[in-house]
This record gives C-alpha cells, sequence and structure tokens, in this order.
C-alpha cells in the first residue's frame, strides 16, 4: 500500500491539487508516524465521528500536549472515530472558500460539517475569532441557534473556557476542567449512546444529554432554566496514578513550534500569584512519580524518535524530585544526542545543583539557550502584593550562579499595570534589571563579558476570571503607553535587550477575558468585517476590532468591566473553578495588606475549598517534603 | 580522520504517496527519527550538542516523489543489513519507505559529492485540456521533441529564480533526449538531467522551458506528477552506476 485507502467521503482528490499551490503543504497530508489507522473494512463500526480541533496552525496545534492527550483518550472509547483539524493557512483557507470546499479532518479528509462532534481547544481569549472563522470554512453556521442537528456539535474547553460567555452563542456546550481522567469519555459515550438508540436524535436531546455530564455548561439550556446548579470544574482524579504513556504517540513530519517529546510531570501550580488564572484552575498540586516520568520519557523516545523530551508543568523546578529524575534521564541518554529539558525555571528554587545538571551536557539545556525568570514586578512591596515570593537578592544570587556556571544570557518577565502600581514600581523594573546585568557581567568568564544579554519581557496586567484580581481595573491604552515610556527611561540601553505587549492587544484581551454575552456580536462583527483574515494574524491588529467597534457603533472603552464588585454578579458568577469566592476576597484583601501566602503544596493549607470541593488532595513524588505542612 | 571502528550503512528509501508533499528538510527529520525508533547502534557527532551522523542525497522539491533515494547512516557496531533493514521496516511510514541497505566503504566520497544525475519522470494528468482539442498525442511528442531540439541549439538555458536569473549551458544541462509518453489524456515525459555542485537545472525549470521552447502552454503546477526515479553515481569510466 502506497497511500491511505480512500473512502466514500474523503475530500483527497479535490484537496490534493491544491497542495502545489500553498505553503507548508506536509501540514494537510496526515500519515504522521503514530496516527493510528483505521481500515476502511471498519468504518462501519464507527458510531460517532469526532473532530478535535486547535484553532491555530498545525505546527502550534499539533505541538498542543492535550491534544495528544485526549486524541489518544477519545480513541480509546469503543465505536469512536477521532480525527484532527486545524485553523489552515490562509492561502488554503483562500482556496478552500473559492472552491466552495469544506474545511476537512487529516485523517480521512472528511468534511468538517460531516462529523458529529467537534471539539475545539480554547487556548486563549484572543483565538476567538478564529473559531468563527473554523466554523465557517466547515460550511457551519456561525451562531450555535442557526445550526441543525445533523450539524457537529461544538464543544469547547481549554484554559479560555472559565469565562466562556463572549463566545457561548457561537458553541453549544462549554467543558470545565481537566477532560483526561474520564471526562471526555463520559462525554463521548453519552453521545455516542444517544445515537445508538435514536439514530437521529435531536439537537435538544443531544444538550440535555451533555448538560447531565458534570463539568458541562450548556448555554441555552441555563439560559432557559433547565440547567441550574454552577458548573463545578472536573479534575482528573487519577492524573497522579495513571499509566500515562500514551497508545498513540505522533510523530509530525511538519517542523512544530515545540517539536519534542513531552512528559507532563506535575499539575497545578499553589505558588498563588494572584494574578494567575492557571494557578487557580490548576488546583492543587499533584506530581508523578519519578519512575512514572522516567520510563514515560524513555519509552516515549524509543517508541518515537525525538531527540529531546521536555519535562512539562506549571512549575517544572518545583517538582519534589527533579534533580532525581534529570540525573536518571541524563545518565539514560547519555552519548545518544538525546536531550532533556524544562521549559521555565523559577528563582526560589533554583539550586545549584540544577545549574549544574542542566548546564551539563546531554541534558539539553545548553548554556548557549537563554535562562527565563519571571520576578513580574520591580518593587518587593508591589511583588507583595502579587504573591511572589521572590526577593531581589535571590534573583541576583540565582543570575550569580548560573553566569559563574557558564551561562551568558538570561530573560526577565515583568508586568506593568498591577494592582496598586505607582510610578515608582515601574522605574524599580529598571533598578532591577541594572542590578541583573552588573551582577551578571561580574560573575561571567571575563573572555564572555561581551556576550552576556539580558532580555526584559514587560507585559500589561490583564485581570482574569476566577482570580484574586477578578475584580481589579486594568490599564486602558492611553495609560499603558505612558507606564511603558516611564519604564524605556529607566532601563538602560546597553546590554539590555527590551520588548513589551502592544496595549492595546492587552487591552482587548481584558475585554473578551471579563465580557459577558454582549462582547459576543463584537467578536462576530470583528470576524465578520476582516473577512476572517483577523483569524491568521500572527500578530495582535488593533484595527479589525476598531472597525468592527465603529460597525457596531459602540465605544470600545466603554465595553471593558472595569469597575466590578465583590457584591456583583460577575459574567462567570455560574461557573465554579473550585475555589470559594470568599477565598479569593481574603487573598484580594491581603494583597492589598501585602501579606504572603504560602504555597500549600509545600506548607499549611490557606483553605481556598479546592480539595473539598472538588474532592481532591495533593499529591507530591516526594512525601517527606509535605511532613511538616499542616493540612486543614 | 576516519574512525576505523565505524560502519557506513547506505539506506535506499522511497518518497511516495502524499508523501511527495514533504520537503527536503521534513524527510531529514523524519529519517532521523526513523533511525532513532529502529534502536540501531547509530554514531553521533562530537561537540557540546552532539548529533546523528546520517547524511541525505541531493534535495528532491516539495510535491516530487522519488523511486529510491538514498541516505547514508554511520553505525557504531556492525549490524547484518537484512536485520538493519528489518529494524528500519518495523518503525516507518508508508510515504517513506525503506527498500534496501548495503554498506559502504567510510572512506567514499558522500552521496552528495558522489551524485552526477537524476532520473526524472514528469506525468501530466489532464494535459490535453489546455492545448487545441484536435491536437493528437503523436503532434504533441513531436511538438515536444522540436521544442527540446531548440533547447539544445541555444548556447544558455536562463531560469528565473525567485529573485535572480541563473545561466545554465546548454550542451552541459539540457538532456540530449527526452521520452514522451502519452496515455489516454495524461502525457508521461522521461528525462536525465545532471547534478553538479556548481549547479542543477531542476526539472520543474527544464519542464517550463521544454513547453515554451515547444510553443505550448504550461500545465498547471498542481496538475504536474514528478517522481525522481533514479540517481546516478560516476563509475569512473564515462558512465552511470547506481548508488546501491
Ligand atoms: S484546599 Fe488547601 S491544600 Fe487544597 S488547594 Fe486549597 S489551599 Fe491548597
Amino acid at each position: 500500500m502506497t497511500d491511505i485507502e480512500e473512502g466514500s467521503n474523503t475530500l483527497w482528490s479535490k484537496i490534493e491539487p491544491l497542495l502545489a499551490h500553498v505553503e507548508r503543504p506536509s501540514r494537510y497530508i496526515n500519515g504522521e508516524y503514530g496516527v493510528p489507522h483505521l481500515p476502511l473494512s471498519q468504518s462501519s463500526q464507527v458510531q460517532l465521528n469526532v473532530g478535535l480541533c486547535y484553532p491555530a496552525a498545525y505546527e502550534l496545534g499539533q505541538s498542543n500536549q492535550a491534544l495528544h492527550v485526549l486524541y489518544d483518550q477519545a480513541s480509546r472509547v469503543e465505536g469512536v472515530r477521532v480525527q484532527r483539524t486545524f485553523l489552515p493557512g490562509e492561502d488554503m483557507a483562500t482556496l478552500l472558500k473559492e472552491q466552495q470546499l469544506s474545511l476537512f479532518t487529516l485523517e480521512d479528509c472528511t468534511a468538517v460539517n460531516k462529523l458529529d462532534v467537534l471539539g475545539i481547544t480554547l487556548p486563549f481569549e484572543l483565538c476567538f475569532p478564529a473559531v468563527l472563522e473554523i466554523l465557517d470554512l466547515s460550511g457551519l453556521p456561525v451562531r450555535a441557534a442557526d445550526r441543525t442537528a445533523d450539524m457537529p456539535l461544538v464543544i469547547v474547553g481549554g484554559p479560555a473556557a472559565y469565562n466562556p460567555e463572549p463566545i457561548a452563542p457561537f458553541v453549544d456546550a462549554v467543558f470545565l476542567g481537566e477532560a483526561d481522567g474520564g471526562a471526555l469519555s463520559d462525554i463521548l459515550i453519552a453521545l455516542r449512546d444517544l445515537q445508538a438508540s435514536d439514530t437521529s436524535p435531536s439537537r435538544q436531546m443531544q444538550m440535555e444529554a451533555l448538560a447531565q455530564i458534570p463539568g458541562v455548561y450548556v448555554p441555552c439550556l441555563f439560559d432557559s432554566g433547565v440547567q441550574a446548579e454552577p458548573i463545578m470544574r472536573r479534575v482528573a482524579h487519577d492524573f497522579h496514578s495513571a499509566d500515562f504513556t500514551p497508545a498513540c504517540l505522533m510523530v509530525p513530519y511538519a517542523e512544530l513550534i515545540h517539536d519534542r517529546l513531552t512528559v507532563e510531570v506535575r499539575r497545578g501550580c499553589t505558588r498563588g500569584c494572584r494574578f494567575c488564572q492557571a494557578g487557580i484552575t490548576y488546583r492543587p498540586v499533584r506530581e508523578r512519580s519519578a519512575d512514572s516520568i522516567v520510563a514515560a520519557a524513555v519509552t516515549g523516545i524509543e517508541r518515537t524518535g525525538f531527540d529531546e523530551v521536555s519535562l512539562t508543568s506549571l512549575s517544572t523546578t518545583d517538582y519534589s524530585l527533579i534533580e532525581e529524575v534529570l540525573q536518571r534521564l541524563k545518565r539514560r541518554f547519555a552519548g545518544t544526542g538525546v536531550s532533556v529539558s524544562i521549559p521555565s525555571l523559577r528563582v526560589d528554587n533554583f539550586s545549584i545543583d540544577l545549574v549544574r545538571i542542566l548546564a551539563d551536557r546531554g541534558t539539553g539545556a545548553s548554556k548557549k539557550s537563554s535562562l527565563t525568570f519571571a520576578p513580574e514586578a520591580g518593587s518587593q512591596r508591589l511583588r507583595d502584593v502579587i504573591n511572589k515570593g521572590v526577593t531581589d537578592q535571590q534573583l541576583l544570587d540565582t543570575v550569580a550562579y548560573a553566569f559563574e556556571n557558564g551561562w551568558t544570557r538570561v530573560k526577565l518577565y515583568f508586568m506593568i499595570g498591577l494592582p496598586t502600581e505607582t510610578d515608582e514600581d515601574v522605574t524599580a523594573i529598571g533598578d532591577l534589571v541594572k542590578q541583573v546585568l552588573h551582577t551578571a557581567r561580574e560573575n561571567v568568564n571575563p573572555s564572555k563579558r561581551g556576550s552576556v544579554q539580558i532580555s526584559v519581557s514587560v507585559s500589561t496586567f490583564v485581570p482574569k476570571a476566577h482570580t484574586p484580581f477578578q475584580w481589579e481595573p486594568q490599564l486602558l491604552p492611553e495609560e499603558t503607553l505612558r507606564r511603558q515610556k516611564i519604564l524605556q527611561g529607566a532601563i538602560p540601553r546597553k546590554g539590555i535587550k527590551l520588548s513589551w505587549h502592544d496595549a492595546s492587544g492587552s487591552f482587548i484581551e481584558g475585554l473578551v477575558a471579563r465580557g459577558g454575552r454582549e462582547i459576543a456580536p463584537l467578536i462576530e462583527e470583528v470576524w465578520r468585517s476582516a473577512q476572517g483574515a483577523v483569524a491568521y494574524v500572527d500578530n495582535f491588529d488593533f484595527d479589525y476590532w476598531e472597525t468592527a467597534a465603529n460597525n457596531l457603533n459602540v465605544n470600545l472603552e466603554s465595553l471593558i468591566n472595569n469597575r466590578l464588585d465583590s457584591q456583583d454578579s460577575l459574567p462567570w458568577s455560574h461557573l465554579h473553578a473550585g475555589v470559594s469566592t470568599d477565598w479569593l476576597l481574603d487573598e484580594a484583601a491581603a494583597a492589598r495588606n501585602e501579606q504572603f501566602t504560602p504555597d500549600c503544596a509545600f506548607d499549611t493549607c490557606s483553605n481556598c475549598d479546592v480539595c473539598d470541593n472538588l474532592n481532591v488532595d495533593i499529591h507530591l513524588a516526594d512525601d517527606t517534603v509535605r511532613a511538616g505542612a499542616r493540612h486543614d | 580522520m576516519t574512525n576505523p571502528t565505524l560502519f557506513r550503512l547506505r539506506i535506499a528509501y522511497a518518497k511516495q504517496g502524499r508523501g511527495r508533499f514533504l520537503s527536503h528538510l521534513e524527510v531529514q527529520r523524519y529519517l532521523t527519527r526513523l533511525v532513532r525508533r529502529s534502536g540501531l547502534p547509530y554514531a553521533v557527532s562530537q561537540g557540546f550538542n552532539p548529533q546523528m551522523r546520517l547524511a541525505t542525497g541531493p534535495a528532491l522539491s516539495v510535491a516530487a516523489a522519488g523511486k529510491r533515494e538514498y541516505c547514508d547512516l554511520t553505525l557504531m557496531t556492525y549490524v547484518k543489513p537484512m536485520d538493519a533493514l528489518r529494524c528500519l521496516n518495523e518503525v516507518q511510514t508508508d510515504y517513506l519507505p525503506v527498500l534496501d541497505a548495503a554498506y559502504v566503504g567510510t572512506k567514499e566520497p558522500s552521496l552528495n559529492a558522489a551524485i552526477c544525475a537524476q532520473a526524472i519522470c514528469a506525468t501530466i494528468e489532464d494535459a490535453f485540456a489546455d492545448i487545441s482539442a484536435d491536437v493528437q498525442p503523436e503532434e504533441l511528442a513531436q511538438q515536444l521533441q522540436a521544442g527540446l531540439a531548440a533547447l539544445q541549439a541555444r548556447d544558455t538555458l536562463e531560469v528565473e529564480l525567485k529573485d535572480k536569473t541563473k545561466v545554465f549551458d546548454s550542451a552541459m544541462h539540457v538532456p540530449k533526449d527526452i521520452d514522451v509518453v502519452t496515455k489516454g489524456s495524461a502525457l508521461q515525459i522521461g528525462l536525465t538531467l545532471r547534478i553538479s555542485p556548481q549547479g542543477s537545472l531542476r526539472p520543474d525549470a527544464l519542464l517550463a522551458a521544454l513547453f515554451r521552447a515547444a510553443d505550448l502552454p504550461a500545465p498547471d503546477i498542481g496538475s504536474v506528477k514528478l517522481q525522481r526515479t533514479a540517481l546516478y553515481l560516476d563509475d569512473g569510466e564515462g558512465g552511470l552506476r547506481l548508488p546501491l
């Protein structure tokens, strides 16, 4: 056999001639190593055709770890055929529109509109117009109310689903939480069984079946009062205990953004940064055992042939046995050219041993690569407000260690616009950066002093739903620009590479992140007036949003939910991330009082209520770490 | 300096089916991952960032298939070629199957330095669609042969690239003959082109020039299927031989 068998529904013969006219045609050809092949003889046993979609190009979507886990889990459900689809390149999208062809799945090259279910990950708020473009390219009406029962059910989930109201009119259901560990199978089994009991179930029946499943929010049933209780986020209870090496490990041909094997070592981070949504929505901390991580990395490399494995989590250096795992993998991969990497480092637990392991050949963290730290704020006062328990001295000591040990580059992340920030706090970022530069130059090998490079990346604070700062105002673009100017003056020009997020991009992100249903028409107009082009821009383009606002005759600044009151009902009040509102308010008060809340993974419980509400416990790979901690 | 304890395994593989849409870089990445999956005892380069010692032959462009492409893999221990082939076959994909493997001397020149010619077969589906309906297949073949003669008669052949024009010596780069076969509405053209370190004439550029010289409309690139059917080494006696 030299090619994939072509089923009767395949669009391949129409897509193939287009491939000579598009960039990176390998995005569309399927057939990567590890993708399960469904023989035509078995296609009649498929009861539910499911598409998993990431609303960005293949090389970004295929890098997404969650997509692999969900694909693997869905493919284990009997009677379910799972396939992938991504936002095509703009060149391909234009050709599809010209030829009136639907967006297609990779595996069977069938039209997306022929699927039973389309699951879309929402990685961040600004991808919402891309979701509309995907629906439109698939020949589907963008509004859920206009879609009929013979069209796929559109279910979204992922990090940006915690305030889904701005996108609610376009989707049928929203999943809240971790879909591995049983939730995805619950959804697919419910829909499959419904299909089996009634070959053409009505949309209402499908929605009602979904509404029964914990963690699933069905906006139209909530609106009509059928679904009433707040929807509680779900966790994967077996995260730390399950055998997690996926059965299908896909190895792409095309170069991905993150082109490596990933092994998730830890879920949750309870450091408690008060601006951080992921710190809330993945609570509590659960760690996999060192043995299972080493086994997953070794078998994963053997089965895929990747030359790098990345140990991922929200904060990998917090993993309680990180040094042991790195040493074991380093020994195992010695002489093979396979490297081990970790995505980011923390200032406060960056041990000298870790520096040594990472600096060693064979762990992949080449000294030429950059070290990344996120102090977030320049002054100690503001770091106390945001609960970033890091001191200037810790940062400088870490930089000294690293530069002594051969590194020559470091990247620092800061935020402006954090609650209570003054101009002095902004200037303090410049002071800290100067000290870092000085320390780096003092400690680096004198022959390399010229190659010392400090990169400083500054984003603008965007208050996010479900965090202690969810009620806080955000900067309007004009004020952001003023503070960026102050910062520019405070940062030395020589030896520092300064970059920042576009002020208007953060403004729109905030508008969508805390918006309600009223934002939906704006998103639709942005997509419609840009004729889909907004979905393909690599960098944020404010013009699309301004044009759409003008078309709708609305003022963008009037749409922003900037003065929220703790007594008000919020657009996401019916969705529960597991933490209690009282705890969020306590944390907001602690921020104003510059009080520190310790990390419950290593210290006492701060009573956020997640463990009780979700019936889950902290689980560390090294039990002894929590020996002294009290868990109320 | 050559390490006497290393072994150079030459591997022949095909680039076929949808795999023809892969770029050369993508094929190279695939091959290194294939080798790692196979468990073969590959050697790595020295230095801070050790890389697998695997070298491919001349690049094949995106959308071109290859009937028999080659790469040289350096092994640290001897593995019987049949066993190596089996290990590779177990973990390959349908788009890039491994066909053959055999050892070559570690002192032999690299594939890229040694390969001097390539045989190409271009299949144009619906070749008559853009050409006047009353043109008969034989006439089309004659027209293309006349086009070839016209190209040969020129001293040079100019090829427009993205940002520059490249000039090729016709005597060296324009093939001596071409095979033209019509099958129903499809047209098949077979030709052999020289590959040289100073520059190689791309098959699609030659075809475009050929159609132009024959006064025929250039076919749509989406309807042309290019396949490299063979790669050749110089046999040292003025002839050609296969790499494996
Ligand atoms: S309930 Fe306590 S232990 Fe559990 S996540 Fe919240 S603060 Fe941590």
